[in-house]
């Protein structure tokens, strides 16, 4: 569930293409802020989901998208009721937050500024919320309430849990997930994460902190990792979920195996809250962990998917990274970032691009960079600019680097047969 | 692949009992519960007259860099104060450790919003005829509230400041699943270590509800106990007269640390963690009685992975939020565990001595159960008079009991359905 589409089919079709799936807030009214662009989910249909779940009436549209995309990836690995064992079936999601429940929050508040020494009167507060609030929706709004619905939807009773590390949620999920099945607490895991942070206090939240780019007047522009240009990352929101399995069962039950997990590494910059840190230590270490675990070198890889946000830092300290970890294999390596269509999906975004390299394997194709017109002269790796490349993706890894400081990287291999 | 034992080697803990576990383990072995009446916020008539409020804590005297102060939530600010005594009692505070195998997992939540904070915004965007206008909001608004607001609310923020103020660079996690984030992190870390991806991890849970969204939001989920009478008496767990959950705050944080870790540094063991399993109910509805079936699989998830039968657990260390259904569904669940006869085994519960710390009640609770296998001392559940005669349990009732304890199993269960639940091992001295 993308900007781009709200199946994997369409989605990667249009990220080959180069599309980009941003475009002006409708949401809500985000005409006075400063930034007034984000990647929203088109043409949803809901009610479909309702009709069949009533319990779903007060669900937020992070969980929505989960659904649906947990429905997509769950056909497509044939799965069906009782065609695993349920208790060896298990989940580890990387769920974002929804937010402040909006409309009601306002009419609360409204009623609760008080002439006191505090602005707002808690009492009042107290007394207004019920008037105007909805207790399913509070809980709906609740971190855990995707995980609910999912476990209860796909008769998952296997070991479950959630994460939520910021903009590494969904990659560090699925390396948790993949480690679960190597101990052998679970035969099929169900991952990825999904997330939606389009509302006003999102925007605002990272206005404040100039991490956003402010290019309104030319959405489609706005993403323009490792572009000179760039001017902030575009918050967009979605889905994506994996099925990893273990290998003997996957062969068993005869499924399609798009490739294989063979490394996660997960560390702390351990730095300053809002600034990355500018040895990249962490980061470089995480893509080191990965690697060593896979047993690859930097002759191995044949793509990374950038975390690639087009904020200033993050673009030119990646490169960094790149280059410690790779010597001198990280020129010939392709790097792209499909935050440049897809803009940033937050805790939903490292689930996306660890499909998109499974499917770079798949159909022996690189999703391009798009809006790479201005090269930073520091900036000097292959970023596969514009165009898609075709070309043999054998092994690629996946960065995400989460704000605070957490650092992911995922290694995925074609699987060979073997 | 080797599998490396983990340890326990230090706590910290701050909450209403006050800082350091020591106090903590105190009340809970007196059976002495630290809820009183409400005095931090003003509440204007709305009744919500008990919790486990933090009386004593200054976040000045663990939190060095004061800048970090400004973008720190409450429970930014008690897990770093937590993380600080945890890492005090392990003798690590200060010293050499290699920060690259050192992380941290804890479990926390959604962190409420301060209403005077970002009530600015709102105010501000308050058009002529009364109302709020999205327009104004858009830039009046949003210039007004602080420029760092947002950090200070980011689920992921505990664990990023406990990461850089102690300087790890090991692993890092935040767990968000209800109320049994907590114990979930602890898994979750002693997992790292015993893939061997860190040596040292800090783990648990931090959470504060005791703010006007987080009473409000319980309050309309109707999850509050309704009682009157003395504060330290209200909050009854298991008893007949429990009616729902009495809230606290707090944060609670283990040294998990791989055994050759510990003994290479000396460092004294509280207890080896061996067991950890997760589960969700299998029915949606959070109040059904009869769902007990997805708990009952955490601990034997558990269990099996201790690699012991049920007769080996001497304690458990129950879940007991006081809500109703959630007691008689965890007592059918331990009931169905035990397989209906409790030779040797006692249950105890520990949410009245602190009030429920929500996504940080397990990393609180783990500590008691870790030191209930250290101390082979069980205490009782706090204002327990009267067992609810549907939770027939081998309660510990009135004072604290010595026990010939080798397993503790420690339940947490989230009001979402997700469940954990820990094995806590003796070690001989």
């Amino acid at each position: 569930m993308t900007p781009l589409g709200n199946n994997v089919r369409d989605t990667w079709l249009r990220v080959t293409q180069g599309k980009s799936g941003i475009g002006p807030i409708t949401l809500f009214d985000a005409s006075t802020f400063n930034t007034r662009i984000a990647g929203e989910v088109k043409n949803f249909n809901f009610e479909r989901w309702l009709e069949r779940n009533p319990p779903l009436a007060s669900a937020t549209r992070s969980t929505f998208f989960a659904l649906q995309a947990a429905a997509e990836a769950y056909k497509d690995a044939m799965l069906k009721p009782f065609s695993v064992d349920s208790r060896r079936f298990g989940l580890y999601f990387g769920a974002g937050d929804s937010g402040i429940d909006f409309e009601p929050f306002i009419k609360t508040l409204m009623a609760s500024f008080g002439p006191g020494a505090e602005l707002v009167d808690k009492g009042k507060y107290l007394h207004h919320a019920p008037e105007h609030m909805s207790a399913l929706r509070e809980l709906e709004s609740q971190p855990f309430m995707t995980v609910t619905h999912l476990t209860r939807l796909f008769d998952i009773r296997g070991p479950v849990s959630n994460c939520l590390t910021a903009c590494a949620a969904s990659s560090q999920a699925i390396g948790e997930a993949y480690e679960w099945i190597k101990r052998g607490d679970a035969d099929v895991m169900m991952s990825g994460g999904s997330h939606s942070m389009v509302y006003p206090l999102g925007i605002a939240g990272f206005s404040l902190l100039t991490a956003l780019s402010t290019r309104n007047s030319e959405p489609e522009k706005a993403s323009r990792p490792f572009d000179k240009k760039r001017d902030g990352f575009v918050i967009s929101e979605g889905a994506g979920v994996l099925i990893i399995e273990e290998l003997q069962h996957a062969k068993k039950r005869k499924a399609h195996i798009y490739g294989e997990v063979v490394g996660y590494g997960s560390t702390a910059d351990s730095y300053r809250l809002t600034d990355m840190d500018p040895e990249a230590r962490g980061a470089s270490e995480a893509m080191r962990i990965a690697m060593t675990k896979a047993g690859i070198g930097p002759a191995d890889v044949d793509y990374i998917n950038a975390h690639g946000t087009s904020t200033s830092v993050n673009d030119s300290l990646e490169t960094t990274v790149i280059k410690k970890v790779m010597g001198e294999y990280a020129k010939k390596i392709p790097v792209s970032s499909t935050k440049s269509m897809l803009g940033h999906m937050i805790a939903a975004a490292g689930g996306v691009e660890a499909i998109f390299c499974l499917l770079a394997m798949r159909d022996s194709i690189i999703p391009p960079t798009i809006n790479y017109e201005e090269p930073d002269p520091e900036l000097d790796l292959d970023y596969v600019p514009n165009v898609a490349r075709r070309t043999d993706v054998n092994v690629a890894l996946s960065n995400s680097f989460g704000f605070g400081g957490q650092n992911i990287c995922l290694a995925l291999r074609r699987y060979d047969g073997a | 692949m080797t599998r490396h034992r983990v340890v326990v080697t230090g706590f910290g803990v701050i909450s209403a009992c006050g800082n350091g576990w020591e106090p903590y383990w105190d009340s809970a072995l007196q059976g002495r519960s630290a809820v009183r009446e409400v005095e931090r916020l003003k509440l204007n008539g709305f009744s919500f007259k008990y919790a486990g409020t933090i009386r004593d804590f200054d976040p000045k005297q663990y939190v060095e860099n004061r800048k970090s102060l400004k973008v720190m939530s409450r429970e930014i600010q008690l897990a770093v104060g937590a993380a600080k005594l945890a890492l005090q009692d392990a003798g690590l505070f200060g010293t050499a450790y290699d920060q690259s195998r050192f992380g941290v997992t804890l479990g926390t939540g959604i962190i409420n919003n301060d209403l005077d904070e970002i009530g600015v915004g709102f105010k501000n965007a308050i058009d002529g005829s009364g109302r709020f206008s999205m327009a104004k909001f858009g830039q009046e608004g949003v210039r007004s509230l602080f420029p760092l607001w947002f950090l200070k609310y980011l689920p992921n923020m505990p664990a990023c400041h406990v990461s850089i103020a102690y300087h790890l660079r090991g692993p890092s996690n935040t767990i968000t699943t209800s109320s049994a984030a907590g114990a979930q992190a602890i898994g979750e870390a002693y997992r790292v270590i015993e893939r061997g991806d860190a040596d040292i991890m800090l783990a648990g849970g931090t959470d504060s509800k005791l703010n006007a969204m987080g009473i409000s939001r319980f309050h309309l989920l109707g999850l509050l106990s309704k009682r009157a009478g003395l504060p330290e008496h209200v909050y009854t767990p298991f008893d007949e007269r429990h009616d729902g959950i009495v809230l606290g705050e707090g944060a609670g944080i283990l040294v998990l640390e791989s055994l050759e870790n510990a003994k290479r540094r000396g460092a004294p063991i509280y207890a080896e963690i061996t067991g950890y399993g997760s589960s969700s109910d299998f029915n949606f509805d959070p109040r059904d009685e009869d769902d007990f079936t997805g708990k009952r699989v955490a601990m034997r998830r558990a269990l099996e992975d201790a690699g012991i039968e049920h007769h080996d657990v001497d304690v458990i260390v129950a879940n007991g939020s006081g809500v109703p259904q959630g007691d008689i569904q965890e007592a059918l669940a331990i009931h169905s565990f035990c397989m209906g006869s409790f030779d040797k085994q006692s249950v105890t519960a520990l949410k009245s001595v602190t009030g429920d710390l929500v996504y940080g009640s397990g990393g609180v609770e783990a500590v008691i159960a870790a030191l209930i296998a250290n101390k082979r001392v069980v205490p009782p559940v706090t204002n327990l008079k009267k067992p609810y005669p549907e939770c027939p349990l081998p309660l510990v009732r009135d004072k604290a009991k010595s026990a010939d304890v080798t397993n503790v199993m420690f339940n947490n269960f989230g009001f979402g359905g997700q469940n954990a639940s820990l094995v806590f091992k003796h070690v001989k001295a």
